[in-house]
């Protein structure tokens, strides 16, 4: 059925009425296609080739300008996973090891994601922020695998190796959340108070104030 | 007198912003809709035998 939506921005109007042929999918209606595109996070955006096949994708909100840029850069091939991973077969980048390694979990390809961040680590120094950022990935994935067990371990690995740095700190609230994904709560407000209390001034303390003040509450209802 | 055609032409002004934009277009009277397809097989169908990519769009409500 074809319909017609709203757009504030005339670039974009323009844009999808003329470039490309925009679909739009409420992933909670259509589950099946949602899975069969392993979306996990919301807005996704996958552009096709005409013959169907993917090119690339975005995940997250992206404003009109820079996401008509991305689109028009990934519909002439630049920037595309095919791109990086072309680069790559002649350039020895643990930044573009990297991208690689995130445009593979984007589209839920674990194993190869798993792959590049782990060259993109061995690469270079095993604490360096973009080894830092690579684990967390790393960690992440097994997370949305379901594999709680093993993302808690990992993420305490980063926090033991990274400690009050950016990765570490990441690493202390994706503990906490892994465990109120995995309904224990009793552990994951004693993670979110560990962390409040060691960086009160940290701009996601508020996050975890507020998800001690839920748990809280709903660990009183039951 | 003057203010009773102040209001009337603010009046009339709202009314015609209100109408473009309920045939999707601004009060510039420019097209402020985009074209939307619900089915990925409907789209390529629509592209097929050009270069035009499909841009699938997956959102939720919450």
């Amino acid at each position: 059925m074809v319909d017609t939506v709203v757009l504030k921005d005339s670039a974009a109007i323009d844009f999808f009425n003329n470039e490309m042929a925009l679909v739009k999918i409420n992933a909670e209606e259509d589950t099946v296609t949602a899975a069969e595109y392993n979306i996990y996070g919301y807005p996704t955006m996958v552009m096709l080739g005409s013959d169907g096949k993917e090119i690339d994708r975005l995940i997250g909100y992206l404003p009109p300008e820079p996401l008509i840029r991305k689109f028009r850069d990934y519909a002439k091939g630049i920037g595309t996973l095919d791109d990086l991973l072309n680069k790559a077969t002649t350039q020895t980048n643990r930044n573009l090891y990297m991208q690689i390694g995130m445009k593979y979990k984007f589209r839920g390809d674990f194993d190869d994601a798993e792959y590049w961040y782990n060259k993109a680590i061995e690469l270079g120094e095993p604490l360096d922020s973009l080894s830092g950022e690579c684990r967390l990935a790393l960690a992440d994935m097994s997370r949305r695998g379901k594999d709680y067990d093993r993302a808690i371990e990992e993420y305490n690995k980063i926090v033991r190796d990274f400690g009050s740095r950016y990765a570490g700190i990441q690493a202390e609230i994706w503990i906490a959340v892994t465990y109120r994904k995995m309904e224990d709560t009793a552990r994951a407000l004693a993670q979110f108070k560990k962390f409040v209390e060691k960086y009160p001034d940290h701009e996601d303390a508020g996050y975890c104030r507020d998800q001690i003040a839920r748990l809280t509450a709903s660990s009183q209802k039951k | 007198m003057r203010q009773f055609l102040l209001s009337t032409v603010l009046i009339i002004s709202l009314m015609l912003a209100f109408a473009c934009s309920q045939q999707g277009k601004d009060a510039a009277g420019r097209l402020s809709t985009a074209t939307v397809y619900s089915s990925i097989e409907e789209a390529l169908a629509t592209v097929e035998g050009s270069d035009k990519p499909v841009i699938v769009d997956f959102y939720t409500d919450w």
